[in-house]
């Protein structure tokens, strides 16, 4: 094949122009033969380019040039190609399929590691016949691979090998975790007492998957006998099972809530976020004040507690009383009060209430929470938020001063 | 404060139980599915110790560590690579860039607990 | 998204039906790249209906009409200058001020030719202002012979002759520390004037970010900031943009970007360098100009 000169260039910005002006002109079939070669290129621009091009041209011309990149003896070249076979999709299994008996272990790996992600269900018999391979690495690929790609009629299998293969025990409770299959149960309670601290800890996971009374008590136990870092791991997995168990549900038990609220401290996002909906259900005016604490940090976790303390009939009491004594930021309690109000949380008899603290604060806020406070007040239509509106009218901020003209003047156009 | 560790890896089971390991072992654990997460969680976090895999998408083991090395401020943290690549060549670049221990997987637990120990005091 | 994008937040009975506002979203959308989120309906539709009024137009389909055919640049203008919201003051990011002073400037000391500043989406001109007057009360007092150029672009031809005239209210000098105020503003009743000094060392010019011609003609950047403007655009429209910026660096060059935002996801072709807690983004060296080659 020959490249369009531009593309041997030593300047990679030259290189880069031609490729792009190339693939602009060129059709697909010629062109993602170009494309699959501009992945090698040591300018990551140029290979984003290319990569991007493939990943919108997914044909499978374009996987079957690119799949053989995953032997490429560079690693970032060989994970652009992976991540780019994973955007491709459903084209990129049958190109990855023959790299399943490459002689090469990490070949073997890396095809089954993507073939999971992509997912390819269809290739679940083909990795599965590498269940006995020589390499440990590839066989735990390929029982991770099972547990991704829900290949439940392969439980069976895994469950025999869990006795002789001591290094792919959390591999496998792992993958019977996603199965959910009742036979594995058995299997999974008696890997809870397991020495092995890591075969413990995915049997407790596991176990949170199945939808059953009982995991909340064993999670507990497991929960007691567990080091303080270990805890969050537990209280997740418990929190997971409690919230999918079927109603009617027991009361979450008081002695969770100290370490719940340690758990919200942690610095992992997922566990803070499994912390705020444990508390959720132990719900009191100073656990929704330590809650609030956390707001204004992270946009997700802001959600998270909103959920969590919107339904309390005490939140905006608490969230004025955490603003004045600082322990929330101003506009973090006003972006709360404002979502309370757009949610019909707040009742008739605080509503004047939550419109003076806006009010008082207004001119604190930044502007989207300000046009937020200004929306919502033509929408209510309350006549406790008149003051508001004329706040937003005199702001110092154009900004708010025209979108505030702007919504008035449409709400009294109709 | 318990002593914090970056678990740096793409698979999501690989990450799962190395953090198993280490938070029974009475450590917090953060962690991120490519290179790139990783120097975004550690510009707002500091740690003590950053474990990786080589294979991510994004930006791989060894971007990671050479981003870890150039960068005054992390210059210092210990790193322990742990890949099921066995590479002599990416072993020796590896312990080039400062990397403390290379250690491939499937890993040991207590292997890895002690390996970890010998850092993080 | 943060918690109050999340609320269903409109004035009541939305004036325009599902399908016109889908209409006049894909129509931005294919001409400047931003993105409007069912959550800022409300902004689109204040903005366009008091349009309809003063046009007295029946209806949403008679306006877009109006924006396709000859007519319509001109009333496209307007309307994309009156959906742009700026909220820019002077000296907004002091953090970048600081990476600039101790990191690229020695750097930039040893390139031996002008330093070329890109302020994308610069708005009333807050932006590239403040870098001018950090660079004239900073940096040219110690090394004199650096020479930089630089330029302001924005799609809004209203906040960019704003940009022009240097004229500024109290909301936007009011993180200005005194010194630069006093040295480099006029009085003018209650507004301020930015002194002719400062006002010339920026240029400013229409663009649109997601216009391809226009982006190829912008080259050789050494330092493009494109702070909270990002934020407008979704990820598709996010990433060509950022490939336009790839393209106008030169190697070693370096993007800023919000300090909320990230190009996670985005773009993997630029390397993050960090500075206390901010990332900031760099494209590659040429290997021949890597220090020790």
């Amino acid at each position: 094949m020959v490249l369009p000169d531009g593309l041997t260039h030593p300047d990679p910005a030259v290189r880069l122009d031609t490729l792009i002006t190339f693939l602009a002109q060129t059709p697909p079939e010629a062109a993602v033969q170009v494309a699959a070669l501009c992945l090698h290129d040591s300018d990551p621009g140029i290979r984003e380019e290319a990569a991007h091009y493939l990943s919108t041209h997914a044909t499978p011309e374009a996987a079957q040039n690119v799949a053989p990149i995953i032997q490429h003896p560079e690693l970032p070249i060989r994970n652009l190609a992976g991540e780019l076979l994973v955007h491709m999709g459903r084209p990129a299994v049958e190109a990855l399929l023959p790299f399943v008996d490459s002689p090469n272990a990490d070949v073997r790996k890396f095809a089954i590691d993507v073939l999971a992600q992509l997912p390819a269900q269809d290739a679940v018999n083909r990795i599965a016949a590498h269940i006995e391979d020589p390499d440990i690495n590839v066989r735990l690929s390929v029982i991770d691979a099972l547990g991704a790609l829900e290949a439940k009629v392969y439980a069976p299998m895994l469950r025999q090998r869990y006795a002789d293969h001591p290094r792919e025990r959390p591999h496998i409770l792992t993958a019977l975790g996603a199965f959910r299959d009742p036979r594995d149960l058995q299997l999974i309670e008696s890997a809870l007492n397991d020495p092995d601290p890591v075969v413990r800890y995915a049997a407790a996971e596991a176990l949170a998957r199945y939808p059953i009374p009982e995991v909340l008590t064993l999670l507990m136990q497991q929960l007691m006998q567990a080091t303080p870092e270990a805890r969050p791991l537990i209280l997740y997995d418990l929190i997971e099972a409690y919230e999918s168990a079927p109603a009617p549900r027991p009361p979450l038990p008081e002695t969770l809530r100290p370490y719940l609220l340690e758990m919200l401290c942690e610095p992992d996002l997922e566990f803070k976020k499994a912390a705020i909906r444990g508390l959720r259900h132990l719900l009191d005016r100073e656990t929704l004040e330590a809650l609030l604490e956390h707001a204004g940090q992270h946009d997700e976790l802001d959600v998270a507690l909103f959920e969590a303390v919107s339904t309390h009939p005490e939140a905006f009491t608490c969230i004025a009383r955490c603003a004045a004594n600082g322990r929330m930021s101003l506009n973090a309690a006003a972006g709360f009060a404002i979502a309370l109000l757009t949610q019909g949380c707040i009742d008739d008899l605080q509503l004047p209430q939550a419109a003076q603290f806006l009010q008082a604060h207004f001119e604190n806020l930044d502007a989207e929470t300000k046009m937020a406070a200004i929306t919502l007040a033509l929408q209510l239509q309350h006549p406790a938020f008149n003051g508001l509106v004329q706040q937003g009218l005199h702001d110092l901020d154009p900004t708010i001063r025209h979108y505030t003209d702007d919504v008035l003047c449409a709400t009294q156009r109709k | 404060m318990a002593k914090t560790v970056l678990v740096v890896d793409d698979s999501s089971t690989a990450r799962k139980f190395v953090t198993f390991a280490l938070r029974a072992q009475g450590l917090t654990v953060l962690t991120a599915c490519d290179g790139l997460e990783a120097l975004e969680k550690l510009a707002q976090t500091p740690v003590d110790l950053v474990i990786t895999d080589l294979n991510m998408p994004k930006l791989d083991g060894i971007g990671l560590v050479q981003a870890l090395r150039a960068d005054p401020e992390y210059a210092h943290i210990p790193i322990l690579v742990l890949s099921s690549l066995e590479d002599a060549e990416l072993v020796s670049q590896s312990q080039q860039l400062g990397v403390q221990a290379y250690l491939t997987k499937p890993f040991d637990a207590q292997r890895l607990q002690y390996e970890v120990a010998k850092f993080i005091s | 998204m943060s918690l109050l994008a999340h609320l269903a937040l409109t004035p009541q009975q939305s004036a325009f039906s599902d399908a016109d506002f889908q209409q006049l979203r894909e129509l931005i959308y294919q001409t400047t790249g931003i993105f409007f989120q069912e959550n800022k309906r409300y902004l689109l539709e204040s903005r366009v209906g008091r349009r309809l009024a003063e046009l007295k137009l029946p209806n949403v389909r008679a306006y877009v009409h109006l924006l396709k055919n000859g007519q319509g640049s001109e009333e496209f203008r307007r309307l994309i200058n009156a959906i742009t919201i700026n909220e820019t003051f002077f000296f907004r990011a002091p953090a970048q001020l600081e990476v600039i002073a101790n990191h690229l400037t020695p750097e930039w000391l040893q390139l031996k030719r002008p330093i070329r500043i890109w302020s994308a989406g610069c708005s009333s001109g807050e932006e590239p202002y403040t870098i001018a007057l950090f660079v004239r009360h900073n940096l040219l007092p110690r090394y004199p012979y650096l020479r930089f150029e630089i330029i302001g672009t924005d799609i809004n031809t209203e906040v960019l002759q704003q940009a022009q005239e240097g004229l500024y209210g109290a909301y936007a000098i009011r993180s200005l520390p005194s010194e630069y105020l006093q040295r480099y503003f006029l009085q003018e009743g209650d507004r301020y004037r930015l002194k002719p000094e400062i006002r010339q060392m920026v240029q400013f010019r229409v663009l649109n970010l997601v216009d391809p011609l226009a982006m190829q003609a912008m080259r050789d950047f050494d330092l493009i900031i494109c702070a909270n403007v990002l934020i407008y655009f979704d990820d598709n429209m996010k990433r060509r943009v950022v490939q336009a910026f790839y393209r106008s660096l030169v190697p070693g060059g370096y993007l800023f970007i919000g300090f909320s935002e990230t190009l996670y996801g985005i773009s993997q072709a630029f390397h993050p360098v960090r500075f206390g807690k901010t990332i900031v983004y760099r494209k590659e060296l040429r290997p021949e100009e890597t220090p020790g080659n």
